[in-house]
C-alpha cells in the first residue's frame, strides 16, 4: 500500500517535472555518533563508524581515535582503526579486526564505542536461529516474466521478523527488499518477490531472520528515505538498535539460494 | 461553567407574550420550482423592523396585527422577493413560494427602510448554491468544500485538498451530514475532490465550532448538506461534460405538486483512455501498465408532500473510487473505497406551535485492498457502519421564544484491518481483524428567545453518552448571544463545549482512503473542545455586510501518532498513538457584497494553532499541522450581461508548517544494498514553507435554446502559474558543486499544479 502511494508521489516528481531548486536555511544540527556493525559467524569483524552531519555540510568518515570493543561469549575484541574496502559489495569499513568471530544461535553480543570527543555508543544483540527457505516457486506468464514466491517455516509460537531480498546475481542491485513481520502468515511463511524477473535470469534470494530492533531500524531507514520524497508520509526518525547514538549492531543470520529461472 | 449553563437552560423566561392585538402567522417558505423549503428566508413586516427567518425546516413564525392589512416582504438570496398583503382575524398557517432568479441581473431590491434580520445563527456560514457553478474550479470540477475553504477561519490543509481545517482543528473533527446522515470520507481521489455533486444540493451550511446543541459528535465543525427535491411539477434535467468527469441529473414529477424523484450520476473517464493505451502496449514487455483509476457518485431522492403539514423524503448516496494495477506477472492490485448512505426523513407540523422532524438511516464507509499473485493473495478490509435514529422538535412558545429538543441514537460498528491471506501451496488460510462496536446517544434542549428587539439568545445543553463496554457521559453547554443596539449593528458572543467519541486515525498530512475511524475505549479517551467567540456584524449598506470575530479554542485528548507510528495492518494500534492538547486563537474578518451585478466576499484570518504532546518534540509545544498565520481569500463575481459572467478567486496564505531533516547519515546496509544518505528527522513541524498564493479566473457563457439552457465555463486555475510549495525534498545533484555548494545536495521544492485551463459544457432543461 505504501509503495503504491510512493509510486503516486514519485510520479508527480518525475512525470510533472514541477520541482525547482530553492535556497534553504536549516536549523543547526547536533552531530551524533553513528555506527553500522553487522556480524556474521566465521567472518572478520568490521564496522563503519561515522557521524551525522548537517544536510549541506561535508560528512567526515575520518573517525580516528575511537575505542571500539565487541564482547562475545568468546571474549572481548577490540577493533582497530583501519580503512578497508570490500570489493565484492563495495562497502567501506574503518574499524576492523583480523580475527573472525564465532557465533552460535542464542549468543548475546555487546558493543561499546567511545570517540575522542567522549561520545559513546552501546548496544546488545542476540543471534537468532537460521530460518531456511523450503521452496521457491514461480510460473512464467505470456511475457516470459515471473515473480517468484518463497516458502519457509515460521515458528507460530513466537513473533518473528524477516527480511527478504531478491537480486540478479552479481548485479549489485537489490530488486526487491521486503522487511516484514509474521502477522500475515504465522506458521507458514510465504513471501512474494513482487518484482518481475525474466526467463533465464540468475537470481539470488536471501532470507534474513532478524530481531525486532533490527526490524524497526530497517523500517525506519526505509521510512526516513521515503519521507524525503513523499508528501504523503510523515517523517520517520531513525529507530536505532544502539543507545546514545544512531545506527545498528546486529548479527546477520540468513539463508541464501541462487538459481536460474528457466 | 456547566452548572450555570444548565441553570440558564432550564430557566424558561417568558419574555414577550403575544398580545390580544396580534395574531400569529406560521408557515413555510418554498422554492416554487422544486418545492424545497428555503432555510434562512426572511419574512418582514414592511415599514417596520419586525420579521422572522425560516429555520432549518423552512418554518417561520411571526406576530402580525389583527384586523388590519399588513404588508409582508418575503425574500431569500438567489430568489425574487415577493410582497404579500394579509388580513388576519385569527392565528393562521400560510406558506409562500419564491421563484429562483433566472439571471444574475435581477437584483434583489431592498428598500432603505428594510433591513436584513439577524437571527441567532451568527455562527452559520451558508454557501450560496446558485453561485457554485459560476466559480472557477480545479479542472472544472465545482466543489462546495473548496468554496468553504475560502471562508474565514477555515483552511484547506494543502494544495487542492478537500479537507477542512476549522479554527485549529483537524479534518477528522468535522461532521459532514448529507440529509442528516454522516459521511465519513467526503472526498475522492486522495482528497482532491469532494463527493458532493453541486447539481443535487439544495443547501450547504457550515458551523464553526460553536454549533447549536442539536449537533454533536465532533469538535471542530458541522457541515450540514441537504439534497434538493425533484420538481413535482414538470420533468427536468441537467448535466455536464468536463475534463475529468461527466454528470447527469433528472427530476421526475410523480404526483403533481406532491411528489417527485431526483436521480443523478457522475463518473470520471480517464481510465477509458489509459486502458486503451495499456491494451495497445500489452505485447511490449518493457511497458509498465498505467494503473486504472476512476470514481463515481450516484444520488437519489424521493419526496412526498402529504399536505402543508406532513412531508416525507427518502434519499440515498452511493459513491466509490477504484484503483487497479496489474503488471502482468508480479501481482494484481485492487483497491476500492467509498460511502453508502440511506436516509428516511419525515416532517410534521402537528399544531401551529409544534413542529417535529424524524430521521432514520444507515451510513457506511469502507475501503478494501486485494493483492494477488500466482500462489498467494491478501485481502484487507476496514469499514465503519452506522444505524441512526433521531428526532427533533421545535415548540414555539410565543413569538419571542422557541423551545427545541431532540434525541439521536447511533449504533456504530467498526471493522478494523480485517485480513484474509490465502495460499494453497503454503497451506495457508489466515483470517484476522478487529470488530468493535459502540452506541452513541445525544439528547438536547435549547432555548431560542428574543429580549425585545435588542437581543437574541440561544442557550442549550447537550447530553452525550458513548457505550462501549464502558459508558462515558458528558454535558455540552452551548450558548449563543446577539445584541442588536441598532438594526444594522449586532454584537455576538458564544461559548461551546463539544465531545468526540469516534476518531479519525490518519498518519499523513493528506487525506488518504486508508485513514480509518476508531471508537473511544479504555486506551482512547474522547476528544474535547471548548471554544469562546466574540465579535460583531455590521450592515454597511443594503449590499455590504461586515463581520469580525475573535475566538479562542482549547482542545484536550487530541490524538496524534508517535514519530514513525504505523496504522496499516497493526493490531496494537494504541501503542502507536499519543495524546495531548491543543489550542488555537485568532481573528476573522469578513466583508461580503450580496446583491447586484458585482458580488463576492473578502475573508481574512489571523490565527495561531499549537499542539503539545509529552512524546513529541520532548514535550515542547509546536505549531499544529494547519497553523497558518495569515489566510486571505477574495471571491468576486461580475455579471457583464445576461449571457456573460466573470469570476475570480484570489487566495493568499502563509506557508504550511512541515518537518524537514536536520541532518543526514551515511547508510551502507548489507550485501548489495547501495550506499545512500538517510535523513535524520528531529523536531516536528519546525519549518515553514514559502507563502502560497493563487489566482483562478472563470468565464461563463449562457446560451438559450428552445429546450432549455446550456453553459460553457472556461476557467484557469493558477492563472499566473505560481509555483506554490507542496513539498520540500533533498536531491543529489553533482552539478551543485560547480555552483559553489559544499556537497552535491540541493533542496528542491515540489509544486503540484501549474496553470491549468479547463472547459466544461453543461446544460439544463
Amino acid at each position: 500500500m505504501k509503495k503504491l502511494l510512493l509510486f503516486a508521489s514519485f510520479s508527480f516528481l518525475i512525470g510533472c517535472d514541477n520541482s525547482e531548486e530553492i535556497k534553504l536555511e536549516l536549523p543547526e544540527h547536533d552531530e551524533q555518533l553513528a555506527v553500522e556493525c553487522y556480524l556474521e559467524d566465521g567472518k572478520p569483524m568490521r564496522a563503519f563508524l561515522s557521524q551525522s552531519v548537517g544536510y549541506f555540510e561535508n560528512e567526515s568518515i575520518d573517525m580516528k581515535g575511537a575505542y571500539f570493543k565487541i564482547s562475545s561469549p568468546d571474549g572481548d575484541h577490540v577493533l582497530k582503526n583501519e580503512n578497508i574496502e570490500d570489493p565484492d559489495y563495495k562497502k567501506f569499513y574503518n574499524y576492523v579486526s583480523e580475527n573472525t568471530i564465532n557465533i552460535k544461535p542464542g549468543d548475546v553480543l555487546e558493543v561499546f564505542v567511545e570517540d575522542e570527543l567522549g561520545r559513546k555508543i552501546r548496544g546488545t544483540t542476540k543471534a537468532l536461529e537460521k530460518v531456511e527457505i523450503d521452496t521457491v516457486m514461480y510460473k512464467f506468464h505470456n511475457s516470459n516474466q515471473t515473480s517468484p514466491i518463497i516458502f519457509f517455516h515460521d515458528d507460530p509460537n513466537e513473533k518473528n521478523y524477516y527480511r527478504l531480498t531478491f537480486s540478479k546475481l552479481k548485479s549489485g542491485i537489490i530488486e526487491q527488499d521486503l522487511v516484514i513481520d509474521d502477522y500475515l502468515f504465522n506458521g507458514n511463511g510465504i513471501l512474494n518477490a513482487g518484482y518481475s524477473f525474466y526467463r533465464g535470469d540468475h537470481i539470488e534470494i536471501n532470507l534474513f531472520h532478524i530481531d525486532e530492533k533490527y526490524y524497526e531500524y530497517l523500517k525506519s531507514i526505509q521510512g526516513a528515505k521515503n519521507a524525503n520524497f513523499s508528501a504523503f508520509t510523515q517523517p520517520y526518525p531513525i529507530s536505532s538498535t544502539v543507545d546514545e547514538g544512531i545506527g545498528v549492531f546486529t548479527v546477520l543470520i540468513y539463508d541464501r539460494i541462487t538459481m536460474k529461472l528457466e | 461553567m456547566k452548572v450555570y449553563a444548565l441553570l440558564f437552560t432550564f430557566l424558561f423566561p417568558l419574555l414577550g407574550i403575544a398580545s390580544d392585538t396580534q395574531h400569529k402567522l406560521v408557515g413555510y417558505v418554498y422554492d416554487s420550482e422544486s418545492g424545497e423549503v428555503l432555510v434562512g428566508a426572511t419574512v418582514l413586516i414592511s415599514q417596520t423592523e419586525n420579521g422572522a427567518a425560516t429555520n432549518f425546516d423552512g418554518l417561520f413564525s411571526l406576530n402580525v396585527p389583527h384586523d388590519s392589512t399588513t404588508q409582508l416582504k418575503i425574500q431569500y438570496l438567489g430568489y425574487e422577493a415577493i410582497t404579500a398583503s394579509i388580513f388576519l382575524k385569527e392565528d393562521t398557517i400560510m406558506s409562500f413560494y419564491l421563484t429562483p432568479v433566472e439571471t444574475h441581473l435581477q437584483e434583489i431590491v431592498v428598500k432603505n427602510e428594510d433591513r436584513l434580520f439577524y437571527n441567532a445563527n451568527s455562527h452559520l456560514q451558508k454557501i450560496d448554491m446558485s453561485k457554485v457553478n459560476d466559480m472557477p474550479a480545479l479542472l472544472g470540477e465545482q466543489d462546495i468544500i473548496k468554496i468553504m475553504q475560502m471562508k474565514p477561519g477555515i483552511s484547506s490543509g494543502g494544495e487542492a485538498s478537500s479537507g477542512l481545517f476549522v479554527r485549529g482543528g483537524k479534518s477528522g473533527q468535522n461532521l459532514f451530514l448529507l440529509d442528516g446522515m454522516e459521511i465519513y470520507n467526503p472526498t475522492h481521489l486522495f482528497g482532491f475532490f469532494s463527493i458532493f455533486n453541486p447539481d443535487v444540493l439544495q443547501s450547504a451550511n457550515l458551523y464553526k465550532g460553536d454549533f447549536p446543541s442539536q449537533f454533536g459528535g465532533r469538535t471542530s465543525s458541522v457541515v450540514d448538506i441537504k439534497m434538493k427535491n425533484a420538481s413535482d411539477q414538470e420533468f427536468k434535467g441537467s448535466g455536464g461534460v468536463g475534463l475529468i468527469s461527466s454528470r447527469m441529473m433528472l427530476e421526475i414529477p410523480l404526483v403533481k405538486n406532491k411528489s417527485g424523484l431526483l436521480v443523478s450520476a457522475r463518473r470520471t473517464y480517464a481510465d477509458l483512455f489509459t486502458e486503451e493505451i495499456n491494451k495497445a502496449n500489452e505485447d511490449d514487455p518493457a511497458f509498465n501498465p498505467i494503473p486504472r483509476y476512476y470514481f463515481y457518485d450516484f444520488n437519489a431522492r424521493f419526496h412526498y408532500n402529504f399536505n402543508d403539514r406532513h412531508q416525507l423524503s427518502v434519499s440515498s448516496y452511493f459513491g466509490q473510487d477504484d484503483l487497479h494495477f496489474n503488471d502482468q506477472s508480479a501481482m494484481d492490485f485492487l483497491m476500492d473505497w467509498g460511502n453508502f448512505v440511506f436516509s428516511v426523513n419525515s416532517q410534521h407540523q402537528f399544531t401551529d406551535k409544534l413542529f417535529v422532524s424524524n430521521n432514520i438511516g444507515h451510513t457506511r464507509y469502507a475501503y478494501g485492498v486485494n493483492t494477488a499473485s500466482d500462489f498467494f493473495s491478501i485481502n484487507l478490509n476496514t469499514k465503519i457502519s452506522d444505524y441512526v435514529m433521531q428526532s427533533n422538535l421545535i415548540y414555539q412558545v410565543n413569538e419571542n421564544y422557541n423551545l427545541l429538543g431532540g434525541i439521536k441514537i447511533t449504533e456504530h460498528q467498526f471493522t478494523l484491518n480485517q485480513v484474509e491471506s490465502e495460499s494453497k501451496e503454503a497451506n495457508l488460510n489466515l483470517q484476522d481483524g478487529e470488530l468493535l462496536g459502540g452506541t452513541e446517544y445525544g439528547a438536547y434542549l435549547s432555548n431560542q428567545f428574543s429580549v425585545g428587539k435588542i437581543a437574541d439568545i440561544e442557550a442549550g445543553i447537550r447530553l452525550s453518552t458513548f457505550d462501549n463496554n464502558q459508558s462515558i457521559t458528558n454535558l455540552e453547554p452551548r450558548l449563543n448571544f446577539i445584541f442588536l443596539p441598532k438594526s444594522a449593528l449586532s454584537f455576538k458572543a458564544s461559548y461551546a463545549e463539544t465531545y468526540q467519541y469516534v476518531h479519525l486515525l490518519a498518519n499523513s498530512g493528506v487525506s488518504l482512503p486508508t485513514d480509518f475511524w476508531h471508537p473511544s475505549n479504555q486506551f482512547i479517551d474522547p476528544q474535547f473542545s471548548r471554544q469562546v467567540m466574540a465579535g460583531l456584524n455590521y450592515q454597511l449598506s443594503d449590499d455590504f455586510v461586515l463581520s469580525n470575530e475573535f475566538y479562542y479554542r482549547h482542545m484536550d485528548n487530541v490524538i496524534d501518532f508517535k514519530d514513525g507510528g504505523r496504522i496499516f495492518i497493526n493490531n496494537d494500534l494504541q501503542d502507536e498513538l499519543v495524546f495531548g492538547k491543543g489550542w488555537s486563537y485568532g481573528n476573522e474578518f469578513y466583508l461580503e457584497k450580496k446583491n447586484g451585478k458585482f458580488t463576492g466576499w473578502i475573508s481574512y484570518t489571523l490565527s495561531w494553532t499549537w499542539r503539545e504532546f509529552d512524546e513529541i518534540n520532548e514535550g515542547q509545544k509546536f505549531p499544529g499541522q494547519n497553523d497558518i498565520r495569515h489566510n486571505f481569500s477574495t471571491v468576486l463575481q461580475y455579471d457583464i450581461s445576461p449571457r456573460f459572467s466573470l469570476s475570480a478567486n484570489w487566495v493568499y496564505s502563509t506557508g504550511n508548517v512541515t518537518t524537514l531533516p536536520a541532518g543526514r547519515i551515511i547508510y551502507q546496509g548489507v550485501q548489495e544494498e547501495r550506499l545512500t544518505d538517510v535523513p535524520v528527522y528531529q523536531e516536528r513541524n519546525s519549518f515553514r514553507l514559502r507563502d502560497y498564493n493563487r489566482l483562478d479566473i472563470g468565464v461563463k457563457y449562457t446560451m438559450k435554446h428552445k429546450w432549455g439552457e446550456s453553459f460553457i465555463n472556461l476557467g484557469v486555475y493558477n492563472a499566473y502559474n505560481r509555483r506554490n510549495p507542496y513539498h520540500i525534498y533533498f536531491a543529489w545533484d553533482e552539478s551543485a558543486l560547480d555552483r559553489g555548494h559544499e556537497v552535491p545536495y540541493v533542496a528542491k521544492q515540489l509544486s503540484l499544479f501549474p496553470i491549468i485551463p479547463s472547459v466544461t459544457y453543461s446544460f439544463k432543461f
